[in-house]
């Protein structure tokens, strides 16, 4: 228990580069990801067969519910959303093979993630309405509230951050506690809650983000 | 007085978790209290209730888990404990 | 708290690989293959959309010429169902004036046959009156038919057996009895018999029923209405020889005939 749980832990350095061990899984799920969907859509046809019929059942299920979210065409908005929420369930359900860690529970990835959902806001908005519209938004009910729309912003992108890390790390963190306690089957109920809680909180995050998306690029005030 | 930004963090960890656990667990109790009642008039509606409730649930509990990330910080990050 | 700024770049830039590569690797060629299936799908429509339409001709056509058929199978039914009648008929209007000349010479033989029976029976007719006028030609003379008439009487009471005979006797006593004039026993002619031959009347009828006297003896009367021949009365019988007995009978006969025939 002396390890804190916020502090990163550094597996080897690439030069001046340090390498995390967070870093390390997320390359090993990038691989995994790039590798099955590879294999799935090696021969495309159009009687799908298979492997390739479950990809296109998650490949529409997304689809259908980034349409439902955003209320346009979701095939500009699907490779980031999709891959967000592909990635977030395979992170935050890495925890089930023994030794790894997943790794939302360092505060850099939610944070990376934030960062990326923060820009691809501003991305889609400006694309879809133009630099004019787009930031006319900020000053929409009164010039006054600015500020405040700023804020909102920052914060929204920030409690997305703080709400993925704190849910995969508070896991993590009670877990160890757990195991540290009472032995060897008790943990096992808290595994379970903990694949629940992976995949509830990568479909919040994915659904958020296609909300902000979804209200960029239409100019409402969220 | 050495030591005692050390036992004020403690305390106010403890304080965080445990006063920042009220006010997620009767929001939590009244949610499912509501989706019960939901399901039993619309059973049918079952289904979309309890996904619709586990994803409140997860935001509410989202509260928990920031007071829970103050404690942790006051305990491990800790800015004025050198 | 520290954040290890290299491990926050490297995640984002390992996300935005990550994107790049399901991109590449999971969604486009997911998308074209939706959507080729959906041009497939949309050309399957397409073709089942003409082949309706080409169903759709060929029924119209093949319902053009059933209809086309039924036209003519009507026609030849009007056809063959004219020339039918025009069949009947004729066969009807031969078939009546066979029949009309079969009755008209059904008639015709009747008519013949009834003038020939007629004319047959008028001849028999005519052949029995000559007879019987004959007959009565020769018996016209008063006494020799007074005479025949007792002959004949006389041989009718020889025929008629003992009891009846004795009972004539009986009436004709009974009628005598109680009676103050007269006989029991009348004669009757058309013509008055003369004196001389009633003795001739008297023995015969005595010969056959025994002792006039014992019914008071016989009187004679005249009845014009018999017109000829003569009727012997008894109180409650009567033999009768009489021509108007005879003529009635006759015509008694030829009513029973008629009635027969």
């Amino acid at each position: 228990m002396d390890v804190s749980p916020l502090a990163p832990d550094i597996l080897f350095h690439l030069g001046p580069v340090p390498i995390s061990r967070a870093v390390v899984t997320t390359w090993v799920i990038m691989a995994a990801l790039t590798l099955a969907s590879w294999f799935g859509t090696r021969r495309m046809s159009v009687h799908a067969g298979g492997f390739q019929a479950v990809l296109e059942i998650i490949v529409e299920t997304l689809e259908t519910q980034i349409k439902e979210v955003i209320r346009r065409d979701p095939w500009p908005y699907l490779p980031v959303l999709g891959t967000l929420f592909l990635f977030l369930v395979a992170a935050n359900l890495s925890a089930v093979i023994p030794g790894a860690k997943p790794p939302t529970a360092h505060i850099e990835t939610p944070a990376a993630l934030a960062v990326i959902v923060f820009l691809s806001v501003h991305y889609f908005g400006l694309r879809s309405l133009g630099a004019a519209d787009y930031l006319r938004r900020y000053i929409k009910p009164n010039p006054m509230l600015l500020p405040l729309n700023i804020l909102s912003e920052i914060t929204r992108t920030f409690s997305l951050m703080i709400r993925l890390f704190g849910n995969i790390m508070s896991h993590e963190f009670v877990l160890a506690i757990v195991v540290f306690l009472a032995g060897l089957f008790l943990p096992i109920p808290f595994m379970l809650l903990g694949i629940l809680i992976g995949i509830i909180q990568a479909y919040i995050f994915t659904i958020l983000a296609a909300v902000f998306i979804g209200a960029a690029v239409s100019g409402e005030a969220d | 007085m050495e030591g005692s930004i050390e036992m004020l963090s403690i305390i106010g960890a403890a304080i965080a978790v445990s006063f920042g656990a009220i006010g997620p667990a009767l929001g939590e109790g009244r949610a499912i209290a509501a989706a019960m009642d939901a399901i039993a008039r619309q059973p049918e509606a079952a289904g979309t209730v309890s996904r619709t409730l586990f994803v409140g649930l997860a935001m509410i509990e989202t509260m928990a888990i920031y007071c829970l990330v103050i404690a942790l910080l006051l305990l491990y990050a800790n800015p004025f404990v050198g | 708290m520290q954040i290890d700024w290299w491990t926050l770049a490297l995640q984002a830039i390992n996300f935005i690989i990550l994107v790049w590569l399901l991109r590449r690797f999971l969604y486009a060629p997911i998308r074209d293959v939706i959507a080729r299936r959906r041009a497939q799908s949309d050309e399957v429509l397409v073709k089942a959309a003409e082949k309706e339409a080409e169903a759709e001709a060929l029924k119209q056509s093949l319902e053009e010429e059933r209809a086309a058929m039924a036209q003519e199978r009507r026609q030849m039914l009007k056809e063959v169902q004219d020339q039918a009648a025009d069949a009947r008929d004729k066969a009807m209007t031969k078939a009546h004036d066979d029949a009309r000349n079969m009755i008209d010479e059904a008639r015709q033989a009747l008519v013949k046959e009834r003038e020939e029976t007629l004319r047959g029976m008028k001849q028999e007719i005519g052949a029995l009156a000559a007879s019987m006028a004959a007959e009565i030609l020769t018996k016209t003379d008063t006494g020799a038919l007074a005479n025949a008439c007792l002959e004949q009487l006389g041989a009718k009471l020889t025929a008629l057996g003992e009891p009846e005979r004795a009972q004539l006797r009986d009436d004709a006593a009974k009628g005598s009895t109680g009676k103050t004039s007269g006989g029991g026993i009348h004669v009757a002619t058309a013509e008055p018999i003369p004196p001389g031959d009633q003795g001739r009347w008297c023995t015969m009828l005595s010969g056959h029923l025994g002792n006039l006297d014992d019914f008071g003896g016989v009187v004679f009367e005249t009845d014009p209405e018999l017109i000829g021949g003569a009727e012997l009365r008894f109180p409650h019988t009567v033999l009768k020889f009489s021509w108007a007995d005879r003529l009635e009978r006759a015509r008694r006969m030829l009513q029973s005939d008629d009635a027969a025939s």
